[in-house]
């Protein structure tokens, strides 16, 4: 019984591709059947045609992509550039970006304090950090929903109670509110992979520079940042991968006035039962989001997208 | 030792003035930022009146009422189920699928690992339908299965990043010393890789759960009759509440969810330690390899 | 607590659940000896209950949340005892000895996506009237068989057919209500815009504290139809562009689009006017007695909710079996005391709590529906404009 299985892995050992291939095979059909597989349904049907009432019809078309980048205008009914969707997916870019870059800096500090200066507990500091989002994204979202209505949300009336304002303040159903909803939700994809470069940092560097009288900004811009890009691109990366499609938080603390793209594909699929079209633009979205990932990525970060240890 | 050192003065003596003064406080408004809503849900989820706008006295009656319906606990048995399932089978497929990754050199690598990672760039509503027109198409019927494939696909990357990460932090040579100590390679897989790989293959484990339970919107859309995940009786519990009970209801549910979730992160603080420990000592104590 | 409007008394129904967890199982040891003489059963047909009893002996419905009696409707919380037919779900297993799933959706949409042939598992689906045209044409329903639907003839004549009858051949309807607005007297008071849709479009001192249905294609443009004096079934483009621009222009006015959110709002104060639906606006009347319904006197939608049977439906008869048994009066008024929302079952009313009989906002005057209709979702050029405002408004 040893023998053979001293052979078999002496085989295994001994031609690696036969080894990858073995242990591979599951996982590589599972990730066939799964997640290729419905993305390879999405491209199938984005090259098909919508009959009445959302049926669909095996004729092979274009047009899906067509319509995706082309429309009819409301008024004239003269095609036009699909302004809605440029827009909209330009808007959901933007706010994607300015959640990341307000996670990054909300996110940078906390990383470093717990990293350099969270002492024997860091470790317990960082479990306590992430562990609000351990629990339920719906109850959190509707919790902040309660938390920031105008006028009877417990920020309005503190603000009001304590004399800050006179007047409440919207913070739900506009920007402020998606953008607080989106920041909240996306830390933690921020401050993870952030603690553990700045973890990781040789502290003796840092040490040098101060030796050296480089002040503490100095040292931040010229040391800890360039030696924890790593943490920062990885940081970056899955923050605003992820919130670039956000669905519920614009659905529900946008009151639908500021919704994304993810927004209005899932219209697409569900009030207008309009499939093909939905996986045409799914397609599209998925291959900007790709894109952007490809030329940010492309200057050697090697392994994968995330950097780090938990 | 050394560490201990260098950690008092080049962590304490620079930054002075404000700056020492601003990081903590930073700090502090970001935990605040954090806790706050949380900490209100559980403050009204005492609240007599069932909402979160005013305070009516203290009452334990959404914990009855709560505790008191069948729908939460079938929706916690279901949940229970789809996610340890799938994060058993995630953690498993992601850590062979990282293992490869990291260490053999194969035809289509680029591809495989670029694909692999599609789940977290795609958009979770567009992942979630197009679960659910794959599954239409191959005319699964939808439930628990469905929602373990599903949650299956979502996870493994999570997976295969957590245990990449840990293996840059690996000490391959023990391995290759397990290997001329006459060890095979299933032999040093069981006493040397997965014994090095443990504190990440947890960690990764204890990420891709809450991840997995707490997942709305792609699970929404896989889920079948009589099978609704705590995620999605939540969101109907919400979003339905034309009864007034509901949102206390709510409120108490996000309590308890949220001390039980308490408990998870004491156990990965747990498991952090256990990186401490050296698989060298690890291998002395367990004597020879043969 | 829930219902103070038409259950005065204190106690909530869970809490009398609990207090007469006992007698519950009597009911139960009743039930069990009332389907030992079938007592109950001869309303339905022997061929149904034969072919009943070659299923397997479950059923799976979808329906709306909160749209069924889920605790017992007694007389102290409401007024009249119907509890030997509530909860409803429970007491069907218990004479017919099935066992019934019953799931919940939070939108048509979704829930049309979700029912799409392939293995959704469902058996009975509740469609509001104007997506039954969609349903039959994605052959999601199959025809119903009314000859084992004995308890049709309880139905009101107007629900059977013209005016508000959706397709009897393929749907049974359940519960019906209007589409209008919710608004808080207090904040209003003395407007003279209340009962017209101009006090939602031309609102300007509500700015902020308005909010529309977030089904936009069909309840916005419906109400912007109907402020501009056209019929909400109106197809031409003209005036559905001229919806789209009032809807356009009302949208720095409203706080948000949303339903299920709105109606904890309306009780704080927080949204002053809101589109709604009757019950709805009844529920968030419990909360705030400031809070009254708006039938706008330009007209809007009388909506159907009814029961179909999918066509991928493995248990047909056991589907009918439980369309039948809600058509039962007692059962009917069971459902409608416990939602609040107006049942189309004629034989019901005769069991509903006085209050809810005589709530003009649940069961309104004829003379209040006189503009209303029901709604036709139509389809290819008028259904794609629709759309096209709504992406546009929203986007």
């Amino acid at each position: 019984m040893r023998s053979v299985r001293h052979r078999l892995g002496r085989f295994l050992w001994q031609h690696p591709g036969a080894k990858a291939g073995t242990a591979l095979s599951p996982i590589v059909f599972w990730i066939a059947l799964f997640i290729v597989g419905p993305l390879f349904v999405v491209l199938f049907y984005s090259f098909l045609t919508s009959g009445p009432f959302g049926s669909i019809q095996y004729n092979p078309t274009l047009e899906n992509y067509q319509k995706t980048f082309v429309a009819n205008d409301l008024r004239t009914n003269e095609p036009t550039p699909n302004w809605l969707y440029l827009n909209i997916f330009g808007r959901s870019l933007a706010l994607a970006f300015v959640t990341t870059l307000i996670c990054m800096l909300l996110g940078y500090p906390v990383a470093y304090w717990i990293a350099l200066r969270g002492g024997r507990y860091k470790n317990l500091w960082i479990a306590l950090f992430i562990m609000p989002f351990w629990t339920s994204y719906v109850v959190r979202i509707f919790a902040w929903m309660f938390l920031l209505r105008d006028p009877s949300g417990f920020i309005n009336q503190l603000l009001l109670q304590s004399g800050l304002i006179q007047e409440p303040v919207q913070l739900l159903y506009n920007v402020t509110g998606v953008l607080i909803g989106m920041v909240y939700t996306y830390l933690p994809f921020a401050v993870i992979p952030l603690y553990a470069s700045l973890e990781r940092l040789d502290r003796s560097v840092l040490e040098a520079a101060s030796d050296l009288g480089a002040r503490p900004w100095q040292r931040l811009r010229y040391v800890t940042l360039p030696l924890t890009r790593g943490g920062i691109m990885s940081a970056c990366v899955l923050t605003f991968v992820p919130a670039v499609g956000e669905y519920l938080i614009p659905d529900l603390m946008g009151g639908s006035k500021v919704n994304m793209i993810g927004n209005f594909i899932a219209d697409k699929f569900l009030r207008d039962q309009n499939w093909t079209l939905g996986s045409a633009m799914s397609v599209i979205l998925i291959l900007i989001v790709m894109a952007i990932l490809i030329i940010y990525l492309w200057r050697g970060h090697r392994h994968g997208i995330l950097e780090g240890d938990f | 030792m050394a560490a201990k050192v260098l950690r008092r003065s080049s962590l304490s003596a620079p930054i002075r003035g404000i700056g020492r003064i601003s990081l903590p406080l930073l700090v502090g408004l970001v935990t605040l930022f954090i806790y706050a809503p949380i900490l209100i849900l559980m403050i009204f989820s005492f609240n007599d009146a069932g909402n979160l706008a005013w305070w009516d006295g203290f009452s334990l009656k959404w914990y009855q009422q709560l505790l008191a319906g069948e729908s939460l606990w079938s929706a916690l048995q279901v949940s229970l189920i789809v996610t340890s399932t799938s994060v058993l089978i995630s953690t498993v497929l992601g850590t062979i699928t990282a293992y490869a990754l990291y260490r053999w050199k194969f035809w289509g690598k680029r591809l495989f690992e670029n694909v692999l990672y599609l789940p977290l760039y795609v958009p979770e509503v567009v992942l979630g339908i197009s679960l659910m027109m794959l599954f239409i198409l191959l005319k699964i019927p939808r439930g628990i299965t469905t929602m373990i494939l599903a949650h299956v696909a979502f996870t493994i990357p999570v997976v295969v990043l957590v245990v990449l990460a840990r293996m840059q932090r690996v000490d391959w040579s023990l391995e290759e010393a397990a290997m001329d100590l006459g060890a095979d390679e299933l032999m040093t897989l069981r006493k040397v890789t997965v014994p090095l790989l443990m504190p990440g293959i947890l960690a990764a484990a204890l990420l891709a759960f809450p991840w997995s339970f707490n997942d709305f919107v792609i699970t929404y859309f896989v889920t079948g009759p009589g099978q609704t995940p705590l995620s999605v009786l939540t969101y109907d519990l919400v979003l339905g509440a034309r009864r007034t009970g509901a949102m206390g209801q709510v409120n108490a549910l996000g309590t308890l969810m949220t001390l039980t979730t308490l408990l998870l992160p004491l156990l990965g603080f747990l498991l952090l330690r256990l990186r401490r420990f050296s698989p060298a000592q690890f291998f002395k104590k367990r004597g020879s390899l043969s | 607590m829930n219902q103070e409007k038409v259950q005065p008394n204190g106690l909530s129904r869970r809490e009398f659940l609990k207090k007469t967890g006992a007698a519950g199982l009597g009911f139960y040891v009743a039930g069990a000896l009332l389907r030992s003489q079938s007592a109950f059963a001869s309303d339905m047909p022997t061929d149904l209950l034969d072919a009943v009893a070659k299923e397997d002996g479950k059923l799976n419905i979808f329906n709306w949340s909160y749209y069924i009696a889920e605790d017992p409707v007694t007389d102290k919380d409401y007024g009249v005892d119907l509890t030997d037919v509530t909860p409803t779900i429970e007491k069907f297993q218990q004479e017919f000895n099935i066992s019934v799933t019953y799931d919940t959706f939070e939108s048509q949409e979704e829930m049309l996506a979700k029912v799409r042939p392939g293995g959704s598992g469902y058996d009975v689906v509740v469609f509001t009237n104007y997506y039954v045209p969609q349903a039959k044409g994605l052959k999601l329903i199959q025809p119903l068989d009314r000859s084992w639907l004995t308890n049709a003839e309880n139905l009101l004549s107007r629900f059977q057919g013209p005016p508000f009858g959706p397709d009897p051949e393929f749907v049974v309807p359940y519960l019906w209500g209007v589409t209008g607005y919710a608004y808080n007297q207090g904040a209003v008071h003395g407007d003279s815009r209340v009962g017209h849709w101009s006090l939602l479009f031309r609102g300007n001192e509500y700015k902020n504290k308005m909010t529309m249905l977030d089904s936009v294609f069909i309840d916005g443009v419906n109400a912007a139809l109907a402020h501009l004096g056209f019929s909400i079934n109106e197809r031409s483009r003209v005036p559905l562009l001229a919806a789209g621009d009032v809807l356009m222009e009302q949208k720095p006015l409203l706080q948000a689009y949303t339903s299920g959110t709105v109606r904890d709002q309306l009780a704080t104060g927080d949204v002053l006017i809101a589109q709604l639906w009757t019950g709805d606006a009844l529920a968030a009347q419990q909360q705030n007695a400031a809070i009254q319904f708006a039938f706008p006197n330009e007209g809007s939608d009388v909506w159907v909710d009814s029961m179909s049977v999918l066509a991928e439906s493995k248990r047909p008869a056991t589907a009918h079996l439980w369309m039948n048994y809600i058509l039962r009066p007692r059962v009917a008024a069971g459902i409608a005391t416990w939602v609040a929302y107006a049942t189309p079952n004629n034989a019901a009313l005769d069991f509903i709590p006085e209050a809810q009989r005589t709530s003009t906002v649940i069961y309104p005057s004829d003379d209040d529906l006189k503009n209303y209709a029901l709604f036709v979702l139509p389809e290819g050029d008028a259904l794609a404009l629709r759309q096209q405002i709504a992406d546009e408004l929203l986007g």
